[in-house]
């Protein structure tokens, strides 16, 4: 979206359109055309939508090249109706520095399935990508939630936690995931795993929290 | 405010420190807070714990229990006590670096209910993986004004406070 310098509000003629500082006389319409912006301040902690991706079917991977990781120290992934048209499968998460994507072996996770009275922790410290527990099973969908910090911390490691309930029998599951890479993250691609296609329901949706 | 959304109250940084302490943290404006916290450390082997403060912004030494979940790469451990002076083993960092944290925060100031805390981290440093999920208690119903996160010496630490309006 065009920057908003000097189209909106008004008292003073100028006023400050910027996040974090604003100042000034501003109609609502005004509000939300700079929230649009990302150019207004609001209430610090609340949780701001960036994009919802919906993958048509085949598809095999759904990008977020816009995450504004400069905006937000921690960006919140909701996951619902994941599922591919090939098998059981679960959902992988790569990074992308200056728009390409790094599929080097620069990844770690682990996790736990927990079912009714079992647990079945899976981990990898060096992989290509960073395989979550979030995954459909015959039948049925998954859902889950992840949260990212420090994407655009370029002296920082990119952290992920995950949460996740899966399946007809009702299994959850937790974990997270670390891209080792020191460097400013500032896209995310989502597959459904394995190198599979998405289904026609997974509804992929990224929040950041505003801190500033 | 809105009813539901996320408020950030406080917001502490610092760096080359071994504690934080989160001073005034917790209010009457609140019941459940949402904390982040995000940071390096320097030393090996850190078992990072968490000590609530009092209504002087004094550290509690007693009264702790907890059970927590810790799993290093795929081998599965549970720091628990029914017992202690702390809450320990908040974030574990095998060999220092990266970690992150999520904490929710129950009833800190009111004066007739246990403070309550659940946790999930994530680290990692070039020797392992590490993923610890779990919560804990402090068993006084004394009011609880913030926290203390120490055990470790941190090349930088940022904690986000945010109260969950109800």
């Amino acid at each position: 979206m065009a920057n908003k310098s000097n189209e909106y509000g008004f008292v003073p003629s100028s006023p400050t359109q910027a996040r974090g500082a604003n100042t000034g006389v501003f109609e609502v319409n005004d509000v939300i055309d700079l929230l649009a912006a990302s150019q207004w301040s609001g209430t610090f902690g609340n949780l701001e939508l960036i994009q919802t991706i919906t993958p048509a079917v085949h598809d095999t991977e759904a990008d977020f090249d816009t995450i504004y990781e400069s905006t937000y120290d921690t960006h919140f992934l909701t996951v619902c109706n994941l599922g591919n048209v090939n098998g059981q499968s679960e959902m992988w998460i790569r990074f992308k520095e200056g728009g390409v994507l790094n599929s080097g072996t620069n990844y770690a996770y682990n996790y736990e399935l927990l079912n009714q009275t079992n647990n079945t922790p899976v981990g990898s410290n060096a992989t290509t990508y960073m395989r979550t527990i979030i995954r459909n099973e015959t039948g049925s969908n998954g859902y889950g939630v992840v949260w990212l910090y420090g994407l655009g911390n370029s002296s920082s490691y990119s952290v992920a936690t995950v949460h996740s309930g899966l399946g007809a029998q009702g299994h959850g599951g937790q974990g997270g995931g670390t891209f080792y890479v020191k460097s400013a993250v500032n896209g995310i691609r989502i597959t459904p795993g394995n190198n599979y296609a998405f289904n026609a329901e997974t509804v992929l949706s990224l929040y950041g929290i505003n801190t500033v | 405010m809105s009813i539901g959304q996320l408020e950030l109250v406080k917001s502490v940084s610092d760096t080359s420190v071994t504690s934080i302490d989160v001073t005034d943290a917790f209010t009457a404006s609140y019941n459940l807070y949402h904390i982040i916290v995000q940071g390096h450390i320097t030393t090996t082997n850190s078992l990072i714990d968490l000590r609530f403060l009092d209504s002087s912004n004094t550290a509690i030494t007693s009264g702790y229990r907890y059970g927590h979940r810790l799993l290093e790469l795929t081998t599965n451990t549970e720091p628990q006590s029914t017992s202690d002076t702390t809450i320990q083993k908040i974030i574990v960092v095998n060999n220092g670096d990266t970690f992150a944290a999520r904490f929710f925060v129950y009833n800190p100031f009111s004066n007739s209910d246990y403070t309550h805390i659940a946790l999930h981290t994530q680290a990692f440093s070039s020797a392992n993986i590490t993923n610890m999920r779990g919560g804990g208690v402090l068993t006084t119903t004394a009011q609880v004004k913030g926290f203390t996160i120490y055990d470790a010496t941190f090349s930088n630490i940022d904690i986000d406070v945010y109260g969950i309006k109800d």
